[in-house]
């Protein structure tokens, strides 16, 4: 496990922050007013990267918080999911807005096929197992 | 507020407040109201007035501002969303308009989103640095340990008192002051001697008393505690005399003295925070007949059953003290600051030597 990132390594932002780049690769080092006076910064280099989550992920799990590393995986798998899919997605997981299992199973392979998004579809393929579970397929609020 | 400074500087329970002070703070307001009118008026979104800004700068909430109106603002939402401005716009408006102080805070707060270190358990931001859970973990394993108050923050904690001056009470007292010169006038009518009526019952008032102090420090009006008073004693068919002495502000010999010059030998002393005694000529100063300590909790009521009993004592009876029932509140600490500057406020009028005056006491809007 040598070359994972620890909690000696946090804050990022402080320790590498030539390494940490935003989406056109433009470092934190080179994100400076002048750069943004002159127009070289962009929205895109103020956006996080998968890589990044990535890495929070990492200093979670030696911080023994696996759970929230979960959660950053996640999130590094959806940086490149449009948005309008990602709120249809979450308005499907309230409680009652699916009316069968399918429309979540959609949902989850959407995620595996098209945005390559794993971590993601087995999550919400457990949310579906829980949902049917819990009677929340069936139940309109 | 107040309370939890305390709890901070004698307890160590470090809140992590540090209060600005008044200017720094209106400085800071003012900066920032500027700096985002400047924004508004460079991205072309809107011109705020004079008027607008500087309500929005010393108000204490959101009532007392004259500023847009809900409607301007879904019409400024609604432009922005149009015209895609971004924050790389709002920083460069910023620095254009001199902000750049301003415009450096908003890069760093942007530049937070590209690392995501915030993201980790128990964020957040202090001096331009995140920390978190990870860097900064909770180590409480019992008393001693965890967060321990350094000696730098231990002094800054101990020298944080918000000033309460003679200035600021005496401002806050003259806004009633208006009020009370429509319900009450005090004319001095001459040199108070010494009465023969064995009816007569002397109020001793102190030197601030209606005159640049006007309510107790219950928020009663001052006017309306002597009307109480006044009206009590006459009811027993007695004579109330209104005598204001300058040579004391304490409240023992603002009761003996009045006490002397009553022809009943009863009189009353009553200081403007509403602290009163009951005080008989042939005794001890500090030995009253009754004393109202308890001023931030003595009710109209009980001014009433203080001169009730007064006119009782006068008539030889025994009366029933009057009692106020307290639940413990902790009047000393919310009161001292204030009650030390009005008693300083009192006695910087006194003078030695001083004569009291007899004051002919007029009740006005309402009949007596």
């Amino acid at each position: 496990m040598t070359g994972k990132l620890t909690i000696a390594d946090y804050p990022l932002a402080e320790t590498r922050s030539s390494g940490i780049r935003g989406r056109r690769g433009k470092s934190l080092d080179e994100i400076t007013l002048a750069a943004v006076l002159s127009g070289d910064v962009t929205m895109e280099d103020l956006r996080i990267t998968p890589k990044a989550l990535a890495d929070q992920a990492e200093i979670s799990r030696s911080a023994m918080r696996p759970t929230l590393a979960l959660n950053f995986e996640r999130a590094a798998e959806l940086v490149d999911v449009p948005q309008d899919f990602i709120m249809s997605v979450y308005e499907l997981l309230r409680p009652g807005r699916a009316n069968d299992k399918q429309k979540l199973l959609d949902v989850a392979r959407a995620f595996r096929k098209t945005y390559k998004a794993v971590c993601m579809a087995s999550f919400i393929e457990e949310a579906t197992e829980v949902y049917e579970r819990r009677g929340l397929f069936l139940r309109g609020f | 507020m107040e309370d939890f400074l305390v709890l901070q500087r004698d307890f160590e329970a470090d809140g992590g407040l540090t209060p600005l002070p008044e200017p720094r703070a209106i400085d800071l307001r003012t900066r920032a109201v500027d700096a985002i009118s400047a924004v508004f008026e460079e991205l072309g979104l809107s011109k705020p007035t004079t008027d607008m800004k500087q309500s929005v700068i010393v108000a204490s909430g959101s009532d007392e501002t004259r500023s847009y109106t809900p409607r301007d603002v879904a019409g400024i939402s609604e432009s922005i969303k149009e015209r895609g401005v971004s924050v790389i716009d709002v920083i460069k408006a910023l620095a254009k308009r001199g902000f750049k102080e301003e415009a450096e805070n908003l890069l760093s707060v942007v530049k937070l989103r590209v690392s995501g270190d915030y993201l980790q358990t128990s964020a957040m931001v202090r001096d331009g640095r995140v920390v978190s859970a990870v860097n900064d973990p909770n180590d409480y394993q019992g008393p001693g340990s965890g967060y321990r108050v350094s000696e730098e923050r231990r002094l800054e904690l101990n020298s944080i008192c918000d000033v309460l001056d003679q200035k600021e009470v005496l401002r806050s007292e003259a806004l009633h002051e208006q009020d009370e010169s429509r319900r009450i006038q005090y004319r001095v009518v001459g040199e108070a001697t010494q009465g023969t009526d064995a009816k007569e019952v002397v109020i001793g008032i102190s030197p601030a008393f209606g005159f640049n102090l006007f309510q107790t420090t219950a928020g009663h009006s001052l006017s309306a505690v002597l009307k109480n008073m006044v009206d009590a004693i006459a009811a027993r068919g007695l004579k109330p005399r209104i005598v204001r002495f300058m040579h004391t502000g304490d409240t023992s010999f603002l009761g003996l003295s009045p006490a002397k010059l009553a022809g009943s030998g009863v009189g009353i002393g009553i200081q403007a925070k509403g602290t009163a005694v009951i005080h008989s000529r042939d005794r001890l100063p500090h030995n009253n007949l009754e004393l109202f300590s308890n001023a931030p909790i003595t009710k109209l009521e009980h001014y009433k059953g203080l001169g009730a009993n007064a006119a009782a004592y006068a008539l030889d009876e025994m009366a029933q003290p009057v009692v106020m029932s307290t639940r413990g509140e902790a009047m000393g600490a919310r009161c001292h600051a204030r009650v030390a500057l009005i008693y300083a406020i009192e006695t910087g009028l006194t003078k030695e030597g001083a004569v009291p005056q007899n004051i002919e006491v007029l009740f006005m809007g309402e009949k007596s």
